[in-house]
């Protein structure tokens, strides 16, 4: 979990962990105020949790590229220290039960590198719409190609993460994607539909949507994994991109 | 008509202008680094028809802006039109808009609805983008002057042109600045023909025009001075499909190294 000026529902975030049915876990935290960076309610947060519970650890690290949430990806991969790790956004919620079922099914199956689940989606009041559209997709290691269905909630063994060298930080964006592909091609990825995870859409946002370059990242993380395969001289990734402009005034009214 | 490897397309496309129903034009025409037969489908143009001027054209492409702007800095007309080099005019195309133009001189640029066409030129429907309704402010979100323009030369130069530094969208920056100092009236015809094929445009092509469109529309509302109350909220949905490769002619896989651009983000 990274945080910095994410203030506003950190708290609940990380309740929603330490509160898991299962419980022998360790939380790490990423801080990545830099020196001279005033102070962040979401720091005070996450000192007072590290303060209350052994289990919370704030990680810091300071130099170039931190603050970008692969760079913190990485930094938080080389600090943990249990067989299985799974992430969670500092504005999302994990369900009661997330752990226990997905470690639940790691152990089972020593074969499996990764499993994942379904995501509800709540607003800003934790009020649930839907559960989100592309976990519905059936896993497949080639359907991954063209559609990133793996979302959240993850958890990874970490020996597998070690082997095929952990995240890529030189990733601003897709960092996430180009790891569940490489993770997909070392060890089977494993679904449970149940939505475990609660996903945060905030409405209005000024930069909704997904970022260019988001987007350009995904198309490099796929072209990456279609060499890796095998499949560069006989496939090709064709991409359409629909674009949807709207001026919006300085409260997110549309003009 | 700026061209860069429309080996298949480019007669097509010239002789849509050559055949129009107003005949007494100029068909101005560029090679921007053609990498195939195209340079030589323009010369033989150039012999076949004294109406078309062939600007000396360059080895290595100079982007679509710098290219555009070399062919309206030869055209020699009071008005100008532009025709990409993979579509194609109806004839009466020039009659309508120079119709509308002529005697109205508070008019900047007009333009037409457009249909789509397929690689063999076939009628696949009529095109949408260019059917919504046109204002200064609605062009902020949809270019939808896209298809055939006819702008008024002195125009043009007075708004500075073709901005290279936003090249993949310097078209739809001409029409934002055009319609900041003129009026801009859409002509109720569908005279233009604009060819979806494969080669259209590349991811790169299409992020990169996504991109400087955005810088386009931000610096129009830097101009209009909204931008202290407005901001610019773009929402992307991409979609991705794997394809067996392309061969092109030579038996070569088309495009075998990605995007340098994409390798730089």
């Amino acid at each position: 979990m990274n945080f910095r000026g994410r203030g506003r529902y950190l708290g609940q975030a990380i309740r929603s962990v330490l509160t898991q049915s299962f419980s022998d876990l360790e939380l790490l935290l990423f801080d990545d105020a830099q020196p001279g960076d005033p102070p962040d309610d979401a720091s005070e947060v996450a000192r007072a949790f590290e303060r209350q519970d052994a289990r919370v650890r704030v990680v810091r690290e300071h130099g170039p590229g931190v603050g970008r949430a692969s760079a913190a990806m990485a930094a938080l991969e080389r600090a943990a220290r249990g067989e299985f790790v799974g992430w969670v956004d500092s504005d999302d919620l994990l369900v009661q039960t997330a752990l226990e079922e997905t470690v639940g099914v790691l152990r089972a199956r020593p074969d499996a590198g990764m499993v994942y689940t379904q995501h509800l989606e709540i607003d800003g009041e934790n009020k649930p719409g839907g559960i989100g559209r592309r976990c519905l997709v059936p896993f497949d290691r080639d359907r991954l190609l063209v559609e990133f269905m793996a979302f959240h909630f993850r958890l990874y063994r970490r020996s597998v993460s070690a082997a095929i060298g952990g995240v890529d930080g030189r990733f601003l964006a897709a960092a996430d994607y180009d790891f569940v592909l490489r993770m997909s091609e070392m060890a089977p990825v494993l679904h449970v539909p149940k939505p475990l995870y609660c996903y945060r859409v905030h409405a209005n946002s000024i930069s909704s949507g997904r970022s260019i370059v988001q987007i350009g990242e995904s198309i490099r993380a796929v072209e990456n994994a279609m060499k890796r395969r095998g499949m560069w001289t006989s496939r090709e990734l064709r991409v359409r991109v629909e674009s949807h402009v709207r001026i919006v005034d300085r409260s997110g009214v549309e003009l | 008509m700026p061209f860069r490897d429309r080996e298949r397309y480019l007669r097509a496309a010239a002789e849509s202008v050559l055949a129009q129903t107003m005949g007494d034009l100029e068909l101005v025409m560029f090679d921007d680094g053609s990498r195939d037969a195209s340079a030589e489908i323009a010369r033989e143009l150039a012999a076949e028809d004294d109406r078309v001027v062939l600007v000396e054209g360059v080895r290595e492409s100079v982007g679509f802006a710098r290219a555009e702007q070399r062919c309206h800095d030869a055209a020699r007309a009071a008005y100008v039109g532009c025709v990409d080099s993979d579509d194609v005019l109806e004839p009466t195309a020039l009659e309508l808009s120079l119709g509308r133009m002529e005697p109205d001189p508070l008019l900047a640029m007009v333009y037409t609805d457009h249909h789509e066409i397929d690689e063999r030129g076939r009628r696949i429907g009529p095109g949408k983008r260019s059917r919504r309704a046109y204002s200064p402010e609605a062009l902020l979100v949809d270019f939808m002057t896209f298809a055939f323009r006819l702008v008024r030369a002195d125009v043009v130069r007075a708004v500075g042109g073709f901005d290279a530094s936003v090249n993949f969208a310097a078209d739809y920056d001409l029409c934002l600045k055009v319609s900041e100092v003129g009026v801009i009236e859409r002509i109720d015809a569908d005279l233009y023909g604009y060819r979806m094929h494969e080669a259209t445009t590349s991811a790169s092509q299409r992020l990169r025009q996504i991109h400087d469109s955005r810088i386009a529309v931000e610096r129009a509302m830097a101009r209009r001075e909204m931008t202290e109350r407005f901001a610019l909220s773009l929402a992307l949905k991409p979609s991705f499909e794997l394809r067996g490769r392309e061969v092109a002619r030579g038996g070569e896989p088309l495009r075998l190294e990605p995007d340098a651009w994409l390798r730089g983000l």
